[in-house]
């Protein structure tokens, strides 16, 4: 049986899986830096 | 069903992460670029001239002797019409220095480490040797995008506090990236200029050197 969670609780998830995405985002943009040539 | 729906948001957030990586590379840095040339526009606007510096067998021109900008600082005006292009040149190769615009290749001292440096004395428009300018392809504006596109005889200007120097295009090599023997400043007797940057578009994997020879100072 499915317990409907509350919106609260719903925002939170989506909150940590959009600064999960920010975080992906901010290493792949320091790699990026450290990896490629300064003149890329 | 569980580890299914995790799994599932896991992939798209990833993804999501990366599309951001992808908007910032190819868009963003370029916003950042943009505002960063205003203001070195301004700032290169408002240097005081310079006189040339030299004796009348170095003609057409250098700057002073003591003349050391200091990293990122606006050095002068890179113009190339046939790309139309319009830029601010800073001093340093740097990743720091070249996200502001081009980077003049500059001689090893305080703030210019290696490899971003030479340890021979740097050359300027004007002066006999081998001015070096490097450029981002694909991010951070762009600015050296079109650069494949000069053809033998396009002009390139430099304009800077002790005078304006057009440099006309004479060729084009496509060199690897170990190829360090390019971003020598006493490669040539004369007076040239070169700009590099990453070739092809979106890679690494090689570089687009341009030549140009002074025409008229």
């Amino acid at each position: 049986m499915n317990r409907r969670r509350s919106w609260r609780s719903r925002a939170l998830e989506l909150l940590l899986w959009a600064a999960l995405s920010v975080v992906t985002a901010v290493v792949m943009v320091s790699l990026s830096e450290r990896l490629l040539p300064s003149n890329f | 069903m569980r580890v299914l729906a995790f799994a599932g948001k896991l992939l798209i957030s990833l993804g999501v992460g990366v599309l951001l990586f992808v908007a910032w590379t190819l868009w963003g840095t370029g916003i950042y670029t943009e505002r960063t040339q205003v203001r070195l526009s301004e700032d290169f606007a408002a240097l005081p001239s310079l006189p040339r510096g030299g004796s009348s067998t170095l003609k057409p021109g250098r700057p002073p002797r003591a003349y050391r900008p200091p990293p990122g600082d606006p050095v002068f005006r890179l113009r190339i019409p046939a790309i139309d292009l319009s830029q601010i040149v800073v001093e340093g190769v740097g990743t720091e220095e070249l996200k502001g615009g081009p980077g003049h290749y500059p001689a090893c001292r305080a703030g210019f480490p290696e490899p971003f440096c030479t340890q021979l004395d740097e050359v300027w428009p004007g002066e006999r040797g081998r001015v070096i300018v490097s450029g981002h392809r694909t991010t951070y504006g762009a600015p050296f995008w079109a650069l494949n596109e000069l053809k033998p005889g396009d002009d390139i200007i430099a304009e800077t506090k002790w005078g304006t120097f057009s440099y006309r295009v004479s060729g084009s090599e496509v060199v690897p990236p170990t190829a360090t023997d390019i971003a020598n400043p006493r490669a040539t007797d004369g007076r040239e200029i070169v700009l590099t940057t990453c070739e092809p578009r979106f890679s690494a994997a090689e570089r687009l050197i341009v030549f140009a020879r002074l025409e008229e100072a």
